[in-house]
């Protein structure tokens, strides 16, 4: 095993847990990385901590003359804390410094404050932009244009883009500076917009071009089962509506301007059907039930007039009982089916009424003597 | 487990062809998980097992192309010994990141005797595919370049070799970061070439 690298696991720990680690804007320090990833604090004891150390800030901060300093600091220390988020945590920590030093005359156009914000705004789940709409009503940074240009990029990213440019606009209209920043943001942003549009253009082409591909496939596919070739080359249609399916599924308008197929035509074997064309001519939704089963061409036509095709349909639809076909096929008349069905259920009146008196032997001798002019009192 | 193992033998221009490859896709790799390049001007490509992206860019092929031949070139003559791979904000040309490949070469001879390695090739693919992977979950703990940035490619070379660098190279200086986070990532070895890779970037804390 003297190939195998000799880099311990431990120094890579991040590589598997990354997926849990959740990226910052502003990154992370490995080693505070591997100092949370080693310890073991459990849920209980994380949330004691945070409130641990906010009470701790918020003591020094009350006496200190820069108190935001401290809770920047405050703000690095969970982020490294806790690599894996803890975001709504984090929003609620952060709702109570801004609460407090949100509206503070000393904070108001203090960039810094700017760091809290996007913090509120990345731990916030989507809601970036109300963070910073917050912060504006407030008064807070009205006149940075930094961070004007953060709040038009969470409207940006959330696909608002008209509200981002009214950001923009808002942000002139209250002179944030610097107004270059203001400028090659906005820039920025038509540009990535632009581009944006010209890729969705791209893939409504790319998705068009598609579309068309699969209708000249379609165009050329070969008629299969009921499908009816139509053309020279006996392709299917593309189009398969009711009233322009015909029997056995083939196209055929109701017009007759377009004929069926001939008979020798190797494309469909189904010509029974079209014996008689005229006949289906009355209704629109011929095809539907060309389609589905027997018994609308039954109630569609009527049975005393087309008995014999509607005989004939039944085997080649595969839909009829089985039971019934094999006594109407073979017998000849209705009169003698019936009578098959008495001489059937006599004997077995005649046998149980029988049985009250004599055995089945007995019976049978007599039954043979009867048939056959013989009388018992000879035999006996 | 069994005693026995594939091994292969490599030569010195065929571990240059191996490393120079690497950095090829590496670099790529960089550009477009640092969103260097627009994510749309590249392709996908299969190398190491892995669905690597390189990009499309004719400018860029135009640049890394030559630089890349020159780099294998080196690598075969034993005389590269770091390349490096800086990040830049394009307004204030403030160096941002920095990947750093440190290339040792083992005492071998580029003919004849003493000439080949044994290494098998998997393996040596597959100790690429472990730093290309790193790189690519390097977005964990970087900062987000929130800035239009522009990158440089810095190759550090033994004093001998600088005779034939092609014309249209500069002297540059080291573009180091002042107080950087420096993560160091895996390495791979080709038996004759061993890259040790890192990255020194800014935390903005």
């Amino acid at each position: 095993m003297g190939d195998e690298p000799t880099t311990t696991q431990p120094d890579y720990e991040w590589e598997i847990c990354r997926e849990n680690i959740r990226p910052l804007r502003s990154g992370r320090r490995m080693a505070a990385i591997k100092e949370a990833l080693s310890s073991t604090t459990s849920a209980k004891n994380y949330q004691d901590r945070v409130k641990e150390k906010f009470e701790e800030v918020s003591g020094s901060a009350a006496e200190s003359a820069d108190p935001i300093e401290l809770w920047l600091e405050f703000i690095r220390w969970f982020d490294e804390s806790f690599p894996f988020g803890r975001q709504k945590l984090f929003y609620e920590y952060l709702w109570k410094i801004v609460l407090q030093y949100g509206t503070d005359e000393r904070y108001l156009n203090d960039e810094r404050m700017l760091r809290i914000w996007d913090k509120m705004a990345e731990n916030s789940l989507g809601n970036g932009w109300k963070v910073y709409q917050h912060a504006n009503t407030i008064g807070s940074l009205k006149t940075s244009a930094i961070f004007y240009a953060k709040w038009a990029k969470c409207f940006e990213y959330a696909g608002l883009i008209t509200e981002a440019r009214k950001v923009f606009q808002r942000a002139r209209a209250n002179c944030a500076t610097p107004i270059n920043l203001l400028n090659d943001e906005e820039n920025a942003m038509e540009m990535r917009e632009i581009r944006r549009v010209i890729e969705e253009r791209a893939n409504d082409s790319w998705q068009q071009d598609t579309d068309d591909m699969v209708i000249d496939e379609d165009d050329k596919r070969i008629a299969l089962t009921r499908l009816q070739g139509f053309g020279e080359e006996r392709h299917a249609p593309i189009v398969r509506q009711p009233h322009l399916v015909g029997e056995g599924g083939s196209l055929r308008i109701r017009d007759g301007q377009l004929k069926k197929a001939s008979c020798s035509a190797p494309a469909n074997g189904f010509q029974i059907f079209t014996e008689k064309e005229n006949e289906y001519e009355q209704s629109f939704l011929q095809g539907v039930y060309e389609m589905n089963t027997h018994i609308e061409h039954i109630h569609l036509i009527n049975p005393e007039e087309h008995k014999e095709d509607v005989l004939r349909r039944v085997p080649i639809k595969k839909n009829s009982a089985p039971q019934s076909a094999g006594f109407t096929i073979y017998d000849e008349s209705a009169d003698e089916n019936t009578r098959t069905t008495k001489t059937v259920a006599k004997p077995k009146l005649m046998l149980i009424k029988s049985m009250r008196e004599h055995s089945i032997e007995e019976v049978r001798c007599q039954k043979y003597f009867e048939a056959n002019g013989i009388s018992d009192e000879k035999i006996y | 487990m069994t005693d026995t193992k594939t091994r292969g033998s490599i030569s010195l221009k065929g571990s240059a062809t191996l490393v120079q490859e690497f950095f090829n896709f590496g670099i790529n790799s960089i550009l477009y998980q640092r969103g260097i390049y627009p994510a749309d001007s590249f392709r996908r490509e299969k190398k190491y097992g892995l669905t690597l992206l390189v990009s499309t860019n004719p400018k860029l092929e135009e640049f890394l192309n030559p630089l890349l031949k020159q780099v294998e070139s080196f690598l075969a003559r034993k005389a590269l010994k770091k390349l490096v791979v800086v990040i830049q904000e394009v307004k204030t040309k403030e160096v941002i990141e920095r990947w750093e490949f440190k290339i040792e070469t083992e005492d071998v001879n580029e003919e004849g005797e003493n000439s080949t390695r044994q290494k098998d090739e998997k393996k040596i693919r597959q100790e690429m595919a472990d730093v290309i992977r790193q790189i690519t979950a390097s977005v964990t703990f970087l900062p987000l370049l929130e800035t239009a940035c522009l990158f440089d490619v810095l190759i550090y070379t033994k004093r001998d070799a600088t005779a034939d660098t092609p014309a249209d190279w500069t002297d540059s200086g080291a573009c180091l970061i002042k107080d950087a986070e420096q993560v160091q990532l895996r390495s791979f070895s080709t038996a004759i070439h061993n890259v040790h890779t890192a990255v020194q970037y800014k935390p903005d804390l």
